[in-house]
């Protein structure tokens, strides 16, 4: 290297490295109309040095992640560096260039300093729709390749020296459902480019290009020999898990999961042979998704936030997934959907971590539903699409329950239920935890959720997406599992009946959806679990008086009263039984 | 005579400042706050502040309290016995938040339990509709059974937050008339009344923290008003709020919310007074007590405001604490003060944010404390003098604190006793620093281009340190800084903030109710400014929030003050292109679809200012006092400081570092290349040396 960057001038260009993409993050996510990125923070900021190295990135959606870094590769190779101009902003939303599916655009603005171009500021945003055989371009059932998803963009200008290339607005406006808000979003990605440009520009006049650049490389070194180090901790082996999706659509066979973690020395290997084959739907995780995932969940176990996420942390991680597999399908496969394959990542590569690193480690998480109700507003006299978000909770902790009513794989903030009802005509008529879907643990999982939507509009469908309703979030060192999730139309009518969670179905005016996502995973044996901790769930009602007897051997009486002798009863019989060998069992 | 009166309670010290009017003469005192029963500290050192300044609360003719207490309730978890009534079907409001994974890369990530456990919320049958009207007739039958649930589960305070009752309160009202009947008293807070904004689970949580703190603060209040009255008090007591504008003491108690963490805003207020008068308008308040410290931004003279306060984050994390939907100065808050614990924890220093507190108070009060803080590592490090804190009101044991450091960091590290000080003091300083970046850089202020305003009992001994590593070239230290809080009391105008959701495409505005509305809240705020009793000039400010239609937030576009209708709508469009424009560096044309959320008026009684100039003489040499060795890192270690006498330091007395510049309740340490010059008013304004 040569110039070496002192202490405090490295920890400054870091930190406004850092907070740049923040900011622009913000701008985004403040200005844009799609509710998966104003709401649901599905979107990424990130910098790149000339070299299309990534340098930093906002801590935002975590699905983008494995698209970033090849991603100015992808744009160089369209558009070389000598023909690129300050004002310039290049899109594309391929879902194999991009983050593998298109709903998400990502637009790539390159920075220049004292007419040189230094950097590129990417962005990436989840637009509402576009376009394809399904409102919101997520549909499951009936899609066999990503032509049926709606408009592809390989990378193209779409400002170029400042200026909008109206034709290609025109052309994408023409293949959307919601033309005007797309639009709307995409100004906001413009804008949010120019923000992270003004302020890099800014870094560089304040400290020379010499020394930011020598910090970035510094940085990355660093960044890489942490992670290095963390990984070294892990005792070196492999460590196998596996799981299932439900299915991927209506009659369709449940999909395997299946991760091999190789700890070798400073690397580690996710390997998803085993897992099943591509399928013909919008369920598929082309390989940047896979990749993605599997950067965020070893991070999260390993380093959490101590190290900053760039090109160098990266590194010693690897994701491998068989060519035409469900982890990392081949082009023309369709993955509209693949988002609701994310918590599945993150729980098997938990489950194989868990077994060298169990306290580094939580059980499965609650599994989110992302509904899409769309149709006319009569009050507004327009077409709508609500775009929903329906998270349940955290798996248990080696030490604490799980965190109920938090995301276990992305970041999200659920949409007030007045600001839904302010802004659709649905009705919310109930938003809870789930009594008695937590997986048993003497730490639990935390609760499913349930959120019941009335239908007020005409003409219009649901597009449901979830998963468990079959298969149970498993628990973990002897937890056990949380509830399955369900979705219920019009519960406790003549008219109730039960719907797939990745089927589209027809609304009438006064419909209720009822979506009720799963428990997650307890941790550690139940009968261990404190019984003053169970009584407490008792009287707040999150576990029945039935629950805590036949899960944790706990005898609670009428209002919540702890019964420690019928307990210490009771678990001494549980303990006699589970000692029966495992050859007579 | 005429005085005003100050005095702010904080989670160490309870602080006070006493003014003559006319004769300009301020009196400061300072002493440990009573946790248990916080009246107690407040009234020993008024009786000690009025013997001193030779007279009695009859002649304070305008007292202003400051305090942390309801913060404090909360944080603690130690508020009343409270019960909430919701809506059917939304009882797990409080506990399913807005879930924000507030730290993405965290698999461990906490969050607070509710304030109220689920089984003290009960449902009411009931529903208003987002544009008011009713879906579902409030079910009386059932709301009496709750009511009657609530009072024999013995109910000591009762919130209520229903769906959309910022659209139409009937329901919550009639749920108080009931109330009322049932439980007569027990206080009722209602949302419509206390935060009549949407997003159901801010609003409810903002109800429920108001009725949480109601009873302790009411019953506080009450102790605290006819102990000033035997004491000869007849005048009105005032309450600062968290926005940094005065309230009535009765006021406060009907709105604890708005007066939840007040004191802090207090010592915002002094910083942009004093900041002002050494002709700074944008700075960085630096305060630093005994529990906590706190940043925050002034601009233009003016403190940076927001409109949600948030109190009891985890690890400062944004998102992790309980969001409270009243407008507040915008501060940032940390778990560092000189009662911050210092201890090693696999092998690593860690420093705060517990705090010794009062009780027992750092090892060298000798009040039975045993583990080290932030204050004996600045003892042994020669910053304090152990013969001069507090004036020499409290001896400081040195051997103590060497000891505490010694056995609880500096053996296990392996370090020297005074290695291990000086680590818990740059520990300290560092997250102070990132507290400063989150309120400078985090709002898009390069902390160099501002001047830092450093006060509280332990912001003097690190300002200049803390100023060096972010950059910043002048930093001011108000005379009295050591009670700056207290003084900021002295010169806070009165002022209430209201805000309505409403709604509505600005092109199809009902401005006839837009202008009831505003009616409704200036009738409102007015009345609060007319029940200060207070002489100033009044300022109406309105503004509404504004996004393009489809947006998820809004930005705040003043509006005039007369009345609304469709012709105002091209200046709005305008307007908010402008704001826009501004934050985000384009705007749609004017003329596209916009549409109005939150309708907000801003009540201000500006008050004439208390003249806090001096005139001392004096030059710097003749307020030396002994010298003595003090660690100076930057100097290479422990090295004989000049010594000076804050109140010998005339105006224009220049004192360069290394110095240590003492005063009653706090110190000034200034490193090598440092150079100080009192002002007019007494401040000190401290040019920086550069390099760290």
């Amino acid at each position: 290297m040569s110039e070496t960057v002192d202490a405090i001038t490295k920890g400054v260009v870091w930190s406004a490295m850092h907070s740049i993409a923040e900011e622009a993050g913000t701008a985004l996510r403040k200005t844009a109309y799609s509710q998966a990125v104003r709401e649901g923070r599905d979107f990424s900021v990130a910098l790149f040095d000339r070299d299309g190295r990534m340098i930093a990135q906002g801590d935002f959606s975590p699905g983008h992640l494995g698209s970033m870094p090849s991603l100015v590769g992808h744009v160089l190779a369209e558009y070389p560096v000598d023909t690129l101009e300050p004002g310039d902003a290049i899109v594309l939303n391929d879902l194999y260039m991009g983050s593998g599916h298109l709903p998400d655009f990502f637009m790539t603005t390159p920075v220049f300093h004292a007419d040189t171009l230094v950097g590129f500021a990417v962005n990436c945003a989840h637009q509402v729709d576009v376009g394809g055989a399904a409102a919101g371009s997520q549909a499951v059932e009936g899609i066999t390749e990503f032509y049926q998803e709606g408009l592809r963009i390989l990378p193209t200008k779409l400002w170029t020296r400042g200026e909008p290339n109206r034709e290609v607005l025109r052309l994408i406006k023409g293949n959307v459902r919601l033309p005007d808000i797309v639009e709307g979003d995409l100004k906001a990605m413009r804008n949010s480019g120019r923000v992270a440009e003004r302020r890099l520009v800014e870094l560089f006049d304040r400290y020379g290009a010499g020394t930011v650049t020598a910090a970035w490389s510094e940085i990355l070194a660093h960044s890489e020999r942490e992670m290095r180090a963390a990984i070294r901790a892990v005792p070196p082996g492999r460590y196998e898990a596996e799981d299932f999706y439900d299915d991927y659509g209506r009659d369709t066979p449940p999909l395997r999961v299946f991760v091999t973690v190789i700890v070798e020395g400073d690397e580690i290997t996710v390997d998803f042979t085993g897992s099943s084959g591509q399928t013909a739907s919008g369920i598929n995780s082309p390989f940047n998704y896979t990749l993605a995932y599997t950067w965020h969940t070893v991070k999260s176990a390993l380093v959490q936030s101590t190290i900053p996420q760039n090109a160098g942390t990266m590194r010693p991680i690897r994701a491998v997934a068989p060519e035409g597999s469900l982890f990392n399908p081949r082009p023309p496969a369709a993955a509209g959907a693949r988002a609701m394959m994310q918590q599945r990542i993150v729980d098997v590569i938990l489950q194989a971590l868990g077994r060298v690193v169990p306290e580094r480690v939580i059980a499965a998480s609650s599994q989110w539903a992302n509904p899409i109700f769309e149709g006319l507003d009569p009050r507004r006299a327009r077409r709508f699409v609500f775009y929903d978000i329906i998270v349940g909770g955290m798996g248990a902790r080696p030490h604490r329950d799980g965190a109920d009513a938090v995301c276990g794989s992305f970041n999200v903030e659920n949409i007030p239920v007045e600001v839904n009802e302010s802004n659709y005509p649905v009705l919310i008529e109930r938003l809870e935890l789930i009594p008695d879907s937590s997986g048993p643990g003497r730490f639990r999982g935390s609760s499913g959720l349930r959120k019941d939507i009335r239908f007020l509009g005409e003409r219009g469908t649901v597009s449901n997406l979830s998963d468990r309703h079959r298969f149970v979030p498993p628990g973990i060192e002897g937890g056990q599992a949380g509830a399955l999730g369900r979705t219920v139309m019009n519960p406790g009518t003549p008219a109730e009946g039960e719907l797939h969670p990745k089927a589209r179905y027809p609304l009438e005016t006064g419909d209720l959806v009822s979506i009720r996502v799963s428990g997650s995973g307890g941790y550690g044996d139940p009968l261990e679990r404190d019984p003053a901790l169970v009584a407490a769930d008792v009287v707040l009602g999150h576990v029945s008086v039935e629950r805590a007897r036949e899960s944790y051997g706990v005898v609670v009486g009428v209002g919540g009263a702890l019964d420690v002798e019928g307990t210490q009863v009771l678990r001494r019989s549980r303990a006699r039984q589970s000692r029966v060998p495992e050859t007579t069992r | 005579m005429t005085w005003r009166l100050g005095f702010d309670i904080g989670g160490t010290f309870t602080d006070f400042a006493l003014h003559d009017v006319e004769h300009g003469r301020l009196v400061v005192a300072k002493r440990l706050t009573t946790p248990r029963e916080p009246a107690a500290a407040v009234f020993a050192g008024l009786d000690e502040l009025t013997t001193r300044a030779g007279t009695t609360l009859a002649d304070v003719a305008h007292a202003v309290h400051g305090t942390t207490l309801g913060a404090n309730l909360v944080i603690e978890r130690k508020g009343a016995r409270t019960f909430l009534l919701t809506t059917e079907g939304f009882r797990d409001v409080l506990e399913i938040q807005r879930q924000l994974r507030y730290n993405i890369n965290d698999l461990f990530v906490d969050k607070h339990p509710p304030l109220i456990p689920r089984n003290q919320i009960m449902e009411v049958p009931e529903r208003v509709r987002a544009d008011g009207g009713v879906h579902r007739a409030l079910d009386v039958t059932a709301a009496r059974a709750a009511l009657v649930a609530c009072r024999d589960a013995g109910a000591a305070s009762l919130a209520v937050a229903l769906l959309h009752a910022y659209a139409n309160p009937a329901h919550e009202q009639a749920l108080a008339a009931l109330a009322a009947e049932i439980l007569p008293d027990v206080p009722v807070s209602l949302s419509s009344a206390i935060a009549p904004q949407y997003r159901e689970y801010e609003r409810t949580n903002t109800t429920v923290v108001n009725a949480y703190v109601a009873p302790a603060f009411r019953s506080y209040l009450t102790a605290l008003a006819d102990g000033l009255a035997r004491r000869g008090f007849r005048h009105a007591l005032y309450l600062m709020q968290n926005t940094g504008g005065i309230a009535t003491a009765a006021t406060a108690a009907r709105m604890p919310v708005r007066s939840l963490d007040s004191g802090p805003a207090a010592g915002t207020i002094l910083a942009a007074h004093a900041g002002a008068l050494a002709g700074h308008r944008d700075l960085i308040a630096f305060d630093m007590g005994g529990t906590t410290a706190k940043a925050s931004l002034v601009e233009d003279g003016r403190a940076l405001r927001t409109d949600q306060l948030e109190v009891d984050m985890i690890a400062m994390r944004p998102g992790s604490g309980l969001p409270i939907n009243v407008p507040s100065v915008d501060l940032v808050e940390i778990g560092a003060g000189g009662g911050s614990l210092a201890r090693v924890e696999r092998g690593i220093l860690k420093v705060g944010p517990e705090s010794a507190g009062a009780e027992p108070g750092p090892a060298c009060y000798g009040l039975g404390g045993r583990e080290p803080t932030v204050t004996d590592a600045n003892l042994v490090l020669g910053y304090l003098d152990p013969a001069y804190f507090l004036g020499g009101e409290r001896a400081l044991d040195v051997d103590a604190a060497a000891t505490a450091i010694e056995t609880h960091v500096a053996k296990p590290l392996g370090l020297s006793v005074v290695e291990a000080a000086w680590g818990i003091h740059r520990l300290v300083t560092l997250g102070m620093e990132g507290a400063i970046r989150v309120v400078s850089i985090g709002r898009g202020k390069d902390p160099r281009s501002l001047a830092c305003v450093t006060f509280g009992g332990a912001g003097p001994i690190h300002g200049a340190r803390l100023g060096r590593s972010l950059g910043i070239r002048r930093l001011i230290v108000p005379f009295a800084a050591g009670v700056g809080s207290a003084v900021g009391l002295l010169i806070a105008d009165a002022r209430f903030d209201l805000a309505r959701t409403l709604v509505v495409p600005l092109d199809r505005a009902p401005w006839e109710r837009v202008n009831r509305l505003f009616a409704e809240m200036e009738a409102e705020g007015a009345a609060q400014l007319r029940e200060t009793g207070l002489q100033g000039t009044w300022h109406v400010s309105r503004s509404v929030e504004v996004r393009y239609a489809g947006q998820g937030h809004d930005l705040v576009v003043p509006l005039g003050n007369g009345a609304l209708g469709p012709e105002s709508l091209p200046a709005i469009q305008q307007a908010h292109a402008r704001v826009y424009a501004t934050h985000y560096g384009y705007a749609e044309p004017v003329g596209a679809a916009i549409e109005a959320t939150n309708w907000k008026v801003e009540m201000l009684c500006v008050t004439p200012k208390p003249n806090l100039a001096r005139d001392d003489a004096g030059t710097a040499s003749a307020a030396r006092k002994p010298d003595r060795r003090v660690y100076v890192a930057e100097a290479g270690g422990f090295v004989p400081c000049p010594v000076y006498d804050r109140y010998r330091l005339g105006h224009d007395a220049l004192v360069t570092g290394p110095a240590i510049v003492e005063e009653r309740e706090t110190t000034v340490v200034l490193l090598p290349g440092d150079v100080a010059r009192v002002d007019a008013y007494g401040s000190l304004v401290v040019d920086l040396g550069q390099g760290s």
